[in-house]
């Protein structure tokens, strides 16, 4: 077989960006997608801050599974987008970041659906308030599982997207990897913060948190 | 126990941030995952098969 079989099917005007002066659209819309796919996601956290910042409704454990394996989901996409502030991203890193992605992704639709599960049985009122009708548990299975098919998605049209060069033509690009990388940090950082606040210096957390346990070991 | 998860994943994004070659970040991104899904064992013991840890 000769080599030049083994070249992946590039799509049409794929010259480098320095030579066309930008990349074309599925190139770009690749990496706009691992910024969506990050945002999304720290999109899904500020909801459930606002039901306990705002509300007053304490996650449970399980719910704090939930809010980690979004985060972990988000750590590919996040990787990716990190190297291409650096130049080009190799195929090699685009397929281990969705990889990744997928993989946190369907883990933690299985700690959603574990927790749909405990309540489903009538009279189960479910734990917490819920939105639309459904409750947050619900709601993070279905991001869950819109997040592991957008992250596979992502791995299979690899081809499509590559070379995987857009950040170095687009600096609207270079200037939204900042953003996006602030925006996770913040709620990773926020998280850890919460979560502390949650148990105080305790090893175990109540099922049903009522209050700030933090708080309460210090006498406030 | 929870805090301490937080905190690692706090780690695996400052891992990104600041650009850690693989051979740090993989094992650190790892042990993450797999400390996370052992602490959602117990739920699944004690709610599926009724074994209270």
């Amino acid at each position: 077989m000769s080599s030049t079989t083994l070249t992946p099917a590039r799509p049409s005007g794929s010259a480098g960006p320095a030579a066309s002066g930008a990349a074309p659209l599925p190139r770009r819309l690749g990496m706009w997608f691992a910024h969506a796919y990050v945002v999304g996601l720290c999109g899904t956290l500020a909801g459930a801050y606002f039901f306990q910042f705002g509300l007053w409704e304490y996650p449970c454990p399980m719910c704090l599974l939930q809010r980690m394996f979004f985060l972990l989901s988000a750590l590919g996409p996040a990787w990716i987008i990190a190297r291409s502030r650096t130049g080009a991203v190799t195929s090699r890193e685009w397929a281990g970041g969705w990889g990744w992605a997928v993989v946190a992704a369907l883990l933690g639709s299985t700690v959603s659906a574990a927790q749909v599960l405990m309540h489903i049985v009538p009279p189960d009122p479910g734990y917490a308030g819920a939105l639309f009708g459904l409750h947050l548990y619900t709601w993070a299975l279905i991001a869950f599982l819109a997040a592991a098919l957008g992250a596979g998605a992502a791995l299979f049209l690899t081809s499509w997207v590559e070379p995987l060069d857009a950040p170095a033509a687009s600096p609207a690009l270079r200037r939204a990897a900042t953003v996006t990388l602030a925006v996770l940090f913040v709620f990773a950082a926020s998280n850890l913060l919460a979560c502390l606040l949650l148990q105080g210096f305790h090893w175990q957390m109540p099922g049903d948190p009522t209050g700030y346990q933090f708080f309460t070991d210090l006498g406030l | 126990m929870y805090t301490l998860l937080f905190l690692l994943i706090f780690l695996c994004v400052m891992a990104v941030l600041q650009d850690r070659p693989a051979r740090i970040r993989l094992p650190l991104w790892t042990a993450t995952l797999a400390l996370s899904v052992l602490a959602f064992l117990p739920h699944v013991l004690d709610h599926t098969f009724h074994i209270a840890l």
